[in-house]
């Protein structure tokens, strides 16, 4: 089959344009001063300054981690700069008239629903374009229910006391070496607060865009639902074709109160570098939620397509009694590309569960690898977990690895794990071909079927969008 | 602590260049700790506080203290690690007892093993040209305190031989030892191994045993390890299929009670395409108990029409007992069905009401379940008499009345 | 419908084209010379010749191991097949030259004896997407989902299959009668000229077999062929057809009418060989 793989025609990265746009970038590095500057273009109070140095200082003695089955080139950390925005932005959109035209043009390449789209699809869009947030749609429809949706140095003007409540305290500083180094040097990203009770009238959205040249993306993510309110958050990311890494390392944290109800979806589609494996985004992501309250859920849904290395555990801490986890992935690695990425469910409280769908399809010379932690806690009195992980072979080149860990601490959980491993059979493309479709088409298909279920999980536009997505992401490695 | 085996090693040991090489290893490798992904689990830190030398006494024992299973069988008998022909049946062709067979110090994995190396006093050498009729009963049994058991063996089996070989672990009550166990397999073509692997140490124990296996073409490997004893155990079962048609099955049952640990690692390489392997795990946990398992199954490039399928499956009894799990595929070839599964749960409530409905007490109904949960496993095992043997020391160890015989064949 | 009125609705489809149609009917449709296969060095066919025509039912029989899939696979483009010697000409074309979605868009159709199951991928939607690759390469105009959902529903009801089986996964859990009544409803809906029955009757109970008859019967018309493989006569008695070919040790050893089929069921295959 690998030679009928080869026959396929090679798709540029789609998103691959670079915008000529003049940015206000601090030079390459890191040390102190650099993050008093960052913290001095934002304006922040004193109270985030000393966060930053803090989780500075953690970084300085922490070592990057190597238990991920990846291969990294050594990131040169002195040489990425830190901060990097676009100039004609200085003081901050005060709405969308005010931004770039050129921006949004690039938002418009990148099918980004900024203006009328944005109302037809009824989505409001946070967009981050190198490191800071140009654009917030539908702030007043949202304002009228008291919802916060606004980026995140907006945030810490206009709600200092939520910031300095909630940041950190899900993933902490300390937690890992790309967090420790997101705290010191984050520049923006979205906040969302939903207040109690409150049903957050539209999906919310972020895009994300790395542009400029030998920047790092560090933008953090906060998001409380208050007691009893729902939100559904969704997350989509593009960067432009370069021949170097560019690193991009988020944190993202969700905060669920009682009976709070929020939903994480992603599409990921940083570049991922080219056939050679040459360029691409080092995606290093620290994505956590913690339902706080009891009967709370958080539920993680992704589609990573893009990335040179994705490295990401979107997690969910259920310390609340009956609270709930979800995670549903389907990872998508082709040509060079390496991903090492799962989820982790600590079992906290009374009652609760969680659910691990994972699908992991690896073609070309790729390497994908799920890797899980359930964790049941002595204080969890029946838990439950089902996870289920498939893994799908496109060659035989390629590699698809699982790597679940389970430990239990109470007798009265109850677990479930399977995990398999198939191909596209010869007899499937047979079947397909004799019912006159082409290969390249009978593949998708039968790829698409392969991540039906986690597709369901997405909102609808984004599961159309991710099935094109994977189709795309596809072409010139299958078989 | 390398010191004090260097010194031991100096007034008493053998002094063999492989050895001393060994004994340096030891040195720089260590005891291994939960830092090691491998050891991340299990704990050998009490190696670290004590050190088990080889025994200096011979000591006599009497085998009609322990239950033993009446196998018509080749018995060989090491007591602390040093063999007792006075004990054993004669040594049929092929089998012999050695000082030591395994003398590779480059490729050593850690401290223990580096330990074994080092000090092993006794090894039976089988290398086999014909099928033999008896299987081949090792008896290890630890008998004097605070000594180490440094022993070894390894198993040849030329083209189409088949063979049985059982290991087993006794031990004298309240005997604080250390039992070190290697055992190295070579399965040529077409070759057939039964292997048990019975840990039936007592309380105090400690325990480690670790088997390489590798296979040519055709060949078939069945491991049946079986873990009631010790203190604190753990198992490493290394297989390599190096011929095409080979195959593994790997069976194993760990029952763990008071503060018991017992872990389990195996690892299977498939190398070469159009091989099996099969591995099925089952865990009973009681009282403040842990158990680990880890079952890896790495598919290698071109290793194309492998089927790996991996299963295993826990009941935690106490809440107290802790179990981890850890079933990994690491697969790089295309064409392959692989799959593995793990579950923890608790005795079915609805099959409790059954059979208490039906009269029985719950503790009595417990035990049942229980140990019919065990049986599904304990039936794998080829060998009538040691399956028997197996049953009745589980039953002895699972709370609550004894079950009539008409229970005990139901399951 | 009778076959009567069938010709009746063809002479009115194609009224100004009756004759062309005579003609039609006449047609080769499949012309099999000398074919010789092997499989992985081992020689299976041995010298295949068949004619035919636009219109008629032809089944071949044989023993097990006799070379029958094989025949159907490499009409269908199976790959693994190795062609040694003699032509397929299909409707004039040479049928070896195709790849295995032209044939399949140039109207041949297999229906297969073992259906795969494609976990996840809607039948209903994989039919749509077959359906409209076939017509991209007719040139014909794409159908929409309204029409198709239309046309579905009208081919459910010839071939009696349920309807909640579309909103599965392809073949997924389908039993095995399901599974070859949605082969032919796939015909129904494909609307092949030269349609490779491969032991469609293997598996099936005697009503499910009843079933599938009727569906296969509903779609026979003159400008369409058939090929039926199977082992067994008893699908004959459903599906009358027009030529009987026993095949054994790769070759057609005797052709007839469908008289020859009872002859084999009651004398055995070995009278053949013996013969």
């Amino acid at each position: 089959m690998s030679s009928e793989i080869d026959q396929f025609v090679q798709k540029e990265y789609e998103h691959g344009f670079v915008t000529e746009i003049d940015t206000d970038t601090i030079p390459p590095g890191l040390n102190e001063d650099v993050i008093r500057v960052i913290s001095q273009k934002k304006n922040e109070p004193e109270f985030l300054l000393k966060w930053r140095l803090k989780a500075y200082k953690h970084w300085l003695a922490m070592a990057e981690p190597d238990w991920a089955k990846l291969n990294i080139e050594p990131i040169p950390y002195d040489s990425i700069s830190y901060y990097s925005a676009p100039k004609s932005n200085k003081d901050g959109p005060k709405s969308l008239d005010e931004v770039d035209p050129k921006l949004l043009e690039t938002y418009e390449k990148l099918g980004i629903p900024l203006h009328e789209r944005a109302a037809l699809a009824g989505v409001a869009v946070d967009a981050v374009f190198d490191s800071v947030s140009v654009a917030t749609t539908f702030k007043d429809k949202l304002s009228k229910v008291g919802v916060v949706f606004c980026p995140f140095s907006e945030a810490v003007q206009t709600h200092p006391e939520l910031i300095q409540k909630y940041l950190g305290s899900v993933v902490p500083t300390t937690d890992n070496f790309f967090a420790a180094l997101n705290s010191a040097v984050f520049s923006d990203g979205s906040f969302v607060y939903i207040p109690k009770g409150v049903r957050c009238p539209m999906e919310l959205s972020t895009y994300f865009r790395i542009n400029a040249l030998n920047t790092g993306q560090f933008e953090r993510t906060l998001i409380i639902a208050d007691e009893a309110s729902t939100v559904s958050y969704l997350e989509g990311c593009t960067a432009p074709m370069r021949d170097e890494n560019q690193l991009h390392a988020a944190v993202v944290e969700l905060v669920a109160l009682d009976d709070a109800s929020i939903k994480y979806s992603t599409v990921q589609n940083w570049y991922p570098g080219d056939e050679n494996g040459v360029g691409g985004i080092y995606n290093f992501v620290t994505k956590r939620g913690d339902c706080l309250g009891d009967r709370a859920r958080i539920s993680w849904t992704q589609v990573e397509t893009g990335s040179a290395i994705t490295w990401k555990y979107p997690s969910c801490i259920l310390r609340g009694d009956h609270s709930v986890g979800e995670f549903y992935s389907v990872a998508l690695t082709n040509n060079y590309q390496q991903a090492d990425t799962g989820t982790k469910m600590i079992h906290l409280g009374k009652n609760t569960r969680s659910t691990i769908l994972s699908k992991g399809i690896s073609a070309g010379h790729a390497s994908n690898a799920y890797r899980g932690l359930v964790k049941i806690a002595a204080s969890a009195d029946n838990a439950r977990n089902y996870t289920q992980c498939d893994s799908m072979l496109l060659g035989d080149q390629c590699g698809a690895h699982t790597f679940p860990y389970i430990e239990v601490k109470n007798a009265s959980a109850t677990l479930e794990h399977e995990a398999t491993t198939s191909r596209i059979s010869e007899d499937q493309l047979f079947y397909c071909m004799q019912r006159g479709l082409s290969e390249e088409d009978a593949v998708s298909m039968i790829v698409n079927g392969f991540c039906k279920e986690v597709f369901a999980e997405l909102p609808m536009e984004f599961a159309v969008e991710a099935g094109k997505l994977l189709a795309v992401s596809l072409e010139g490695a299958v078989g | 602590m390398k010191e004090q085996y260097q010194q031991y090693f100096d007034q008493h040991g053998q002094q063999d260049m492989w050895r001393k090489e060994a004994l340096v290893s030891f040195g720089s490798l260590g005891i291994p700790d939960t830092s090691q992904e491998d050891w991340r689990y299990t704990d050998f830190r009490v190696l670290k506080r004590h050190v088990f030398p080889v025994a200096m006494q011979k000591k006599s024992i009497d085998l009609n203290q322990f239950c033993l299973p009446s196998c018509d069988a080749t018995r060989l008998v090491f007591v602390d690690g040093f063999f007792k022909p006075e004990l054993s049946d004669d040594l049929p062709v092929g089998l012999q007892v050695v000082p030591s067979v395994f003398q590779d110090t480059d490729h050593l994995r850690d401290g223990i093993e580096a330990l074994n190396v080092a000090l092993c006093t006794a090894a039976l050498d089988v290398v086999l040209s014909a099928s033999v009729e008896k299987a081949i009963h090792c008896l290890f049994i630890s008998a004097s305190p605070d000594v180490g058991n440094y022993t070894q063996s390894r198993l040849v089996l030329a083209e189409g031989v088949h063979a049985e070989v059982v290991d087993m672990h006794i031990g004298m009550p309240n005997v604080r030892s250390f039992v070190n166990h290697q055992s190295h397999v070579k399965l040529g073509r077409n070759a057939v191994l039964q292997h048990y692997s019975l840990q039936y140490l007592q309380n105090k124990a400690l325990y480690r045993h670790l088997m390489t296996v590798t296979q040519q073409e055709k060949s078939q490997f069945f491991s049946h390890a079986i873990g009631l004893g010790a203190a604190m155990a753990r198992t490493d079962i290394v297989v390599e299929l190096q011929g095409e048609e080979a195959s593994c099955t790997l069976n194993g049952l760990y029952l763990t009670q008071s503060r018991q640990h017992m872990d389990y690692h195996t690892t299977v390489h498939h190398r070469v395409p159009n091989c099996e392997s099969h591995e099925y795990y089952k865990g009973i946990l009681m009282d403040r108990s842990r158990a680990v398992f880890n079952g890896k199954v790495v598919v290698h490039p071109y290793a194309q029409k492998t089927e790996a399928h991996q299963q295993n499956r826990n009941l935690l009894l106490s809440k107290k007992s802790e179990i981890d799990t850890k079933p990994e595929l690491e697969i790089y070839a295309d064409d392959v069905s692989c799959s593995h599964g793990a579950t923890v749960g608790q005795i079915d409530d609805n099959q409790l009401f059954y059979l208490r409905s039906r009269g029985l007490s719950e503790e009595q109904a417990k035990k049942i379940l229980t140990f019919s949960f065990a049986a599904e496993l304990l039936n794998h095992m080829t060998d009538p008499v040691l399956q028997e043997h197996a049953r009745q020391r589980l039953l002895q160890i699972l709370p609550g009345d004894e079950l009539s015989s008409e229970l005990q064949e139901m399951s | 419908m009778k076959l009567g009125s069938y010709w009746l609705l063809v002479l009115k489809v194609r009224l100004d084209d009756g004759f062309k149609l005579y003609q039609k009917v006449q047609v080769l449709m499949l012309e099999i010379k000398n074919l010789h296969v092997e499989v992985d060095g081992k020689k299976i066919l041995k010298g295949i010749d068949m004619h035919v025509r636009a219109g008629e039912v032809h089944a071949i029989m044989g023993p097990n191991g006799s070379g029958k899939s094989t025949l159907s696979h490499v009409l269908s483009g199976r790959p693994g097949y190795e062609i040694t010697q003699g032509s397929v000409v299909y409707k004039g074309k040479d049928l070896l030259a195709m790849s295995t979605e032209e044939k399949a868009c140039e109207g041949v159709f297999l229906a297969f004896q073992y259906p795969v199951e494609i976990p996840g991928v809607n039948n209903a939607y994989f039919l749509r997407e077959s359906l409209n690759a076939i017509r991209r390469h007719r040139q014909q105009p794409e159908v929409d989902a309204m029409d198709f959902m239309a046309l579905m529903k009208e081919k459910l009801e010839i071939i009696a299959i349920k309807k909640d089986l579309m909103r599965r996964g392809v073949n997924e859990g389908f039993s095995g009668g399901e599974k070859k009544r949605n082969e032919i409803f796939q015909m129904a809906m494909l609307e092949p000229y030269l349609a490779i029955l491969d032991e469609t009757d293997s598996g099936l109970d005697i009503d499910a077999l009843k079933a599938v008859a009727h569906g296969v019967n509903q779609l026979r018309q003159p400008d369409r062929s058939m090929i039926m493989v199977t082992h067994y006569q008893r699908l004959l008695d459903y599906i009358i057809p027009d030529v009987v070919h026993v095949l054994a040790d790769g070759k057609i050893q005797l052709s007839g009418d469908k008289d020859l089929a009872k002859e084999l069921e009651s004398r055995g295959y070995d009278w053949v060989s013996a013969a």
